[in-house]
């Protein structure tokens, strides 16, 4: 959200345009192309290509390595892995696959998308309490049974005794993960990481970032908060979702494809569990539409060094080439923790960065109905 | 005909497979001999005199057994002092676990299916596997697990090296995947996310 006015930098323009072919409103992919997204790896692998902002970064090469692609390192060779699962209490089952992925419907696989999303372990978590976190699964595996955590466990975040599903987290993932190793090096760092926030950086430094906010995943033009996937449609979200389920487990197994491709459609689902949205205000239409651009209320990615955040994650090449992504502020009011680092507590600090004088209590109350 | 032609791509996908799979080339180079006890008499921390933490000297950690205050590193950030403490002596202290000595950071346990290599069976291997995304932290295993028949791998030299235009510099090693229950060429990209 940029809400300065300020003159705007030759560099800046010469950022958008680059970016603005990329950057236009999600279409939903095709009965077809989802299909082929089932059964064809060549599909697969253009799919793969289309969606990579840049091949700079190790996030791409890695995936430019091993998805489909049809050598000794694919990951199309590891086993598919769908093992019994179930939440504490309930009893494990796998789920139920078609073994006719030609014929499935974007409503079968919306529903195996939103078993998934609270029953499929995405990474394992052998750090969890017995007692368990909300939407942690008890996963069978050859040794016994182990903790892992599903999509849920990360992406749904309490407010007021509700549960908000996809809007952030609630789960404080580095006192959790202290449990394995409270000696670790970075073990303080992890404990000030507070709920919805973790590192997903390779590198030994510490560099938390917000758990986003899936609701309005479907307005927004590019995944990661360094913008390094484009999400043409469901596809690269399920492209995205796969990789990152295996990589979840090292490269060891690979999830089922209607799995990824049925969270997919999942998620795109969430944002009618958004409210329906009212007319820009003057106000919002004067400080944020440039960037957060109705009705997506999002944009293109924008130069790190505009985005009122600290620009540091977005200049390193592991996932970021230099640029944020530009979120939709649709459910912003529910998110919780602002900013790619969640470095802003909440609206009114988040608009603490922006100087100027405008009607800031008119604007929140905007902004926390969208 | 065309039922024909996806039975031979899966026979063909299949024998790939199984070409393409990393095979061991050598025994486990680390492995689990004998149980040991670890040393009673822990030596004293070292702390550094210019830096802040929880603690200023041994007396300081009370929180557990045979606490000492040293100067840890943590990652990109600056060294402070910091208590640790031994949470166990012997495998006995670690339930079905196995109990790792270790004089700098403190004794601790480890989980598994094995403690030593007898646990599996005649001529078996009892091998420390490291968690995922290692390079963050602990950079101590994170269990200790029975080399199996069917492992892809015995040790790091089994498994692919990044290639010099591949993915980065950590490309994989070999690892105890629980999902699979074998050992396995696992990548070192942190997993969140």
């Amino acid at each position: 959200m940029d809400l300065r006015q300020p003159r705007v930098p030759g560099r800046l323009i010469l950022v958008v345009l680059a970016l603005a072919g990329t950057a236009s409103a999600q279409v939903a992919a095709s009965d077809g192309d989802l299909r082929q997204y089932l059964v064809d790896q060549a599909f697969r692998r253009a799919a793969l290509e289309r969606s990579l902002a840049t091949r700079k970064t190790q996030y791409a090469r890695e995936r430019l390595q091993r998805y489909a692609s049809g050598d000794a390192v694919d990951w199309d060779l590891r086993p598919e892995w769908n093992p019994p699962a179930a939440p504490l209490g309930e009893t494990s089952h796998t789920l139920v696959l078609s073994d006719r992925p030609r014929r499935l419907d974007r409503a079968t696989l919306t529903r195996l998308g939103a078993d998934a999303f609270f029953r499929y372990p995405a990474q394992l978590a052998p750090y969890l309490p017995e007692a368990g976190v909300d939407h942690a699964v008890k996963v069978v595996m050859p040794d016994g049974v182990g903790w892992a955590l599903t999509c849920a466990s990360c992406h749904t975040r309490r407010v007021g005794g509700k549960e908000l599903i996809g809007a952030g987290s609630s789960l404080d993932l580095g006192v959790l993960m202290n449990r394995e190793a409270p000696n670790a090096p970075l073990a303080q760092a992890r404990a000030a990481w507070g709920p919805g926030r973790v590192d997903v950086s390779s590198d030994d430094g510490d560099d938390p970032q917000r758990i986003p906010d899936l609701r309005p995943l479907r307005f927004t033009s590019h995944l990661q908060h360094g913008a390094a996937v484009i999400q043409h449609d469901e596809v690269a979200l399920a492209i995205r979702i796969e990789t990152l389920i295996i990589t979840a487990h090292g490269g060891a197994i690979r999830p089922p494809r209607q799995v990824a491709l049925g969270l997919a459609l999942y998620i795109w689902s969430l944002a009618d569990t958004l409210p329906p949205v009212a007319a820009p205000s003057a106000v919002f239409t004067q400080r944020c539409a440039g960037c957060h651009r109705p009705p997506t209320f999002s944009g293109p990615p924008i130069d790190a060094a505009l985005a009122h955040a600290d620009p540091a994650h977005a200049l390193r090449s592991e996932r970021s080439h230099g640029v944020y992504r530009v979120p939709s502020l649709r459910g912003v009011g529910s998110r919780g923790a602002l900013l790619h680092d969640g470095s802003a507590a909440d609206l009114r600090a988040l608009l603490a960065r922006f100087p100027g004088r405008f009607d800031r209590n008119a604007l929140i109350a905007y902004l926390q109905g969208l | 005909m065309i039922n024909l032609s996806s039975r031979l791509v899966a026979v063909a996908v299949g024998l790939f497979s199984v070409a393409a799979c990393a095979k061991p080339t050598a025994p486990p180079s680390d492995h689990r001999a004998a149980a040991t006890a670890c040393n009673p008499a822990r030596p004293a921390g070292k702390i550094d005199a210019n830096r802040s933490g929880d603690c200023k000297k041994d007396r300081d950690c009370k929180a557990g057994k045979n606490g000492r205050c040293a100067s840890h590193s943590n990652g990109r950030m600056a060294p402070t002092n910091q208590c640790s403490y031994d949470a166990c002596g012997t495998d006995a202290d670690c339930g079905k676990g196995l109990c790792v000595c270790e004089e700098a950071d403190g004794n601790y346990c480890l989980p598994g299916n094995c403690r030593v290599d007898g646990d599996c069976g005649k001529g078996g291997f009892c091998s420390p596997t490291w968690p995922l995304c290692s390079l963050h932290g602990p950079y101590q295993p994170s269990g200790y697990y029975c080399h199996t028949p069917k492992d892809e791998c015995h040790n790091d030299d089994d498994c692919p090296k990044p290639a010099k235009t591949g993915y980065g510099p950590m490309g994989t090693r070999c690892g105890y995947a629980p999902e699979v229950g074998r050992w396995t060429c696992v990548s070192q990209e942190c997993p969140v996310g």
